[in-house]
């Protein structure tokens, strides 16, 4: 067809309004497919932390839901952190339409018609903490996509106590006098898979888990890692194969409908088409998803050096505390025991005046304790240590991911474009292998080997 | 005719398309610019806030230090003027029971139990009145103030490295970096271990 006959075709307008239709269309199936492929491979990519070792950032944490103040679920009235249910209706009505029958007339009929509407539903979620086995992490669900465990499920009628107890007291127009009751919920003690980004409390110096605008996910789940990265597969290609379907069966609807010759060529074209702007699409998610993974690797090397700095401040500072005290307690001690052995001497009527103030003074001057800062210093160091330790695996865990995901097809094709490769593995030094010298007698020497061994 | 009005009805989309599509493409791009200024933004932010915690640091620390010391001095001079006026009360008791009757031996024994019973009442009073305010409860909280402050320090540090990372992601990724390219939104340096005099960890000294 010559193009001033397309042009002459008066349904010129709804011809251009349908061509920016199909670009739309286009571009949202493309977008829904491509987008869940991406939310599958920041699954995969990024590793597990553990609660002890989460550090500001996009973070996957797995767990138990821990609340000392839980919700009451609405229906099933199960302890939990999350809630949402919803009660529906049964209706059937007589419905009037109008018709054109076969001889042309406009004729009435009237037919029964059936549905559920929803009378009732809420949901309700608290801020909860997430369990494992180094600790505790406390998450904020508000704005997180919630995979929740189906707790209560039951039809009934009107004569059954839920029916009116759980829902409102009017029915709909036309109700059958059935009701469903639906409710999901993340109960108490349920395993959960949590991604999100992490910040630092407002209340104490923790980090906790909340909704940041600027993440690309934020996920509450009572499915497993390996349920949702399938689950996003399955969208990859399930929005695919809907898009292809739509573009490449569309021309081949409207021949069917208006009776014209199949256009085979314009469906193989529709199609291409589709494909064409997905891959291409797909094309630019891979490469932007190695570059996010290559920077994720570089910060996770970073966060290390972070842990390193804080035990290189902070633990000569709390050895210097407990050797102040230490010195000062010397020094009370001499003049405390001598006051405490005057109680047993007597000189006189002066002792009969001090004596009792003296033994009040055994009691309220105890042992002068030295141990509780150096339990202090000690639990420090060990949490300072657990901090870098988990702060390494981390690396690890992630150069390991970074590895596979360098090695696979397809991604393996993108190094060049992404300046990717191989990284290494954080290794121990050799002096780090040795077993650590622990002297208490000389509290110095400690010292220097707790700082000399960072790497 | 109807020829004619089709081929201006054309004309007309055909310009539509040719002003709106570039338009959108601005528009597009303009968003880009503005993200990317607001995630640069957020990490010089970041960095300004590893700055606020180790000024509070190094404003907070010596002044725990100084009160902590100040706690001991004190402890130690209570116990010093206890034992001060409990060696002045022997001397005095020693005076009284060698010259019995002398009314000046008496007056200075009673002069110095008044005086040792004072002391006493303060040693007692800074035990018992203010039981957690002892030094050594001092000391515990400033270790538990100097692994908070830290902890603080390393979270901003950690805070910084991941608006970074995410500045860095954003301006690699497509399109961005297109935008990125031509407007100099250069890479970002995430934390690194050197630093400055300011930057050290105060002395903690109880020489």
């Amino acid at each position: 067809m010559r193009l001033s006959s397309i042009l002459a075709n008066s349904d010129l307008l709804p011809l251009a309004g349908a061509a920016v239709g199909a670009i739309l269309l286009l571009i949202l199936f493309a977008e829904l497919s491509v987008r869940a492929r991406r939310k599958q491979r920041l699954i995969d990519d990024i590793p597990t932390c553990k609660t002890a070792g989460v550090f500001i950032g996009l973070v996957e944490v797995k767990g138990t839901a821990e609340s000392e103040q839980p919700l009451t679920s609405f229906l099933a009235e199960q302890a939990c952190v999350h809630f949402s249910y919803r009660v529906t209706e049964e209706w059937r009505r007589m419905v009037t339409e109008t018709y054109t029958d076969s001889e042309g007339r406009t004729q009435t009929r009237t037919r029964m018609q059936t549905g559920w509407d929803t009378v009732a539903h809420g949901s309700e979620s608290t801020e909860f903490y997430l369990q494992d086995d180094t600790g505790l992490l406390q998450i904020q669900p508000s704005g997180a996509e919630i995979d929740a465990a189906r707790i209560f499920s039951r039809t009934c009628g009107g004569s059954d106590p839920l029916y009116y107890g759980k829902g409102p007291s009017n029915s709909v127009y036309g109700s059958t006098g059935k009701r469903r009751f639906v409710e999901n919920a993340i109960p108490l003690h349920r395993n959960i898979y949590v991604m999100g980004a992490s910040r630092l409390r407002k209340d104490v110096v923790a980090p906790e888990i909340a909704k940041d605008p600027q993440a690309p996910l934020f996920l509450i789940s009572v499915k497993s890692e390996e349920q949702k990265s399938s689950g996003y597969q399955f969208r990859f290609w399930g929005w695919y194969i809907v898009g292809l379907v739509i573009f490449a069966g569309a021309p081949l609807g409207f021949a069917v409908s208006s009776d014209r010759p199949l256009p085979w060529l314009i469906c193989l074209l529709g199609g291409l088409i589709f494909s064409g702007y997905w891959s291409a699409r797909w094309v630019v998610m891979v490469y932007n998803s190695l570059l996010a993974l290559k920077n994720r690797v570089e910060q996770a090397w970073k966060n290390v050096d972070v842990q390193l700095k804080r035990r290189h401040d902070l633990i000569p500072r709390l050895v210097e505390v407990v050797q102040g005290y230490k010195q000062h307690e010397a020094e009370l001690h001499e003049h405390l025991v001598m006051l405490r052995n005057e109680a047993q001497i007597a000189i006189g009527d002066a002792a009969t005046a001090c004596t009792p103030t003296v033994m009040a003074l055994k009691e309220a001057y105890p042992d002068l304790e030295a141990n509780t800062l150096f339990q202090n210093l000690q639990d420090e160091l060990t949490r300072t240590e657990q901090k870098i330790a988990l702060a390494r695996g981390y690396y690890n865990d992630i150069v390991g991911e970074n590895n596979e995901r360098v090695e696979r097809i397809p991604d393996r094709f993108f190094r060049g474009l992404a300046r990717m490769g191989r990284r290494k593995y954080y290794e121990a030094q050799n002096f780090e292998r040795a077993p650590i010298k622990v002297d208490l007698v000389n509290v110095e020497e400690s010292t220097e080997e707790t700082t000399s061994s960072e790497a | 005719m109807e020829l004619i009005l089709a081929q201006v009805e054309g004309l007309w989309i055909f310009l539509g398309v040719l002003i709106l599509v570039p338009l959108a493409i601005i528009f597009y791009a303009i968003s880009i610019y503005n993200s990317l200024v607001a995630y640069r933004n957020g990490y010089e932010n970041a960095f300004s806030q590893i700055d606020v915690q180790l000024t509070r640091r190094y404003d907070l620390i010596p002044n725990l230090v100084e009160t902590a010391k100040g706690y001991m001095k004190h402890e130690r001079e209570t116990l010093e003027a206890v034992i001060e006026a409990r060696n002045q009360a022997v001397t005095a008791g020693k005076n009284a029971a060698a010259a019995p009757g002398d009314p000046k031996a008496m007056q200075a024994l009673m002069g110095a139990e008044a005086v040792l019973t004072s002391t006493m009442g303060k040693l007692f009073a800074l035990a018992e009145a203010y039981p957690d305010l002892k030094a050594n409860e001092n000391m515990l909280s400033l270790q538990n103030e100097l692994t908070s402050t830290e902890d603080k320090v390393s979270y901003s540090r950690e805070g910084f490295n991941n608006a970074v990372t995410r500045y860095n992601i954003k301006r690699e990724s497509f399109p961005d970096n297109v935008i990125a390219g031509m407007y100099k939104f250069g890479p970002a340096e995430l934390f690194e271990l050197d630093a400055p005099e300011q930057r050290e960890a105060p002395k903690v000294s109880f020489s």
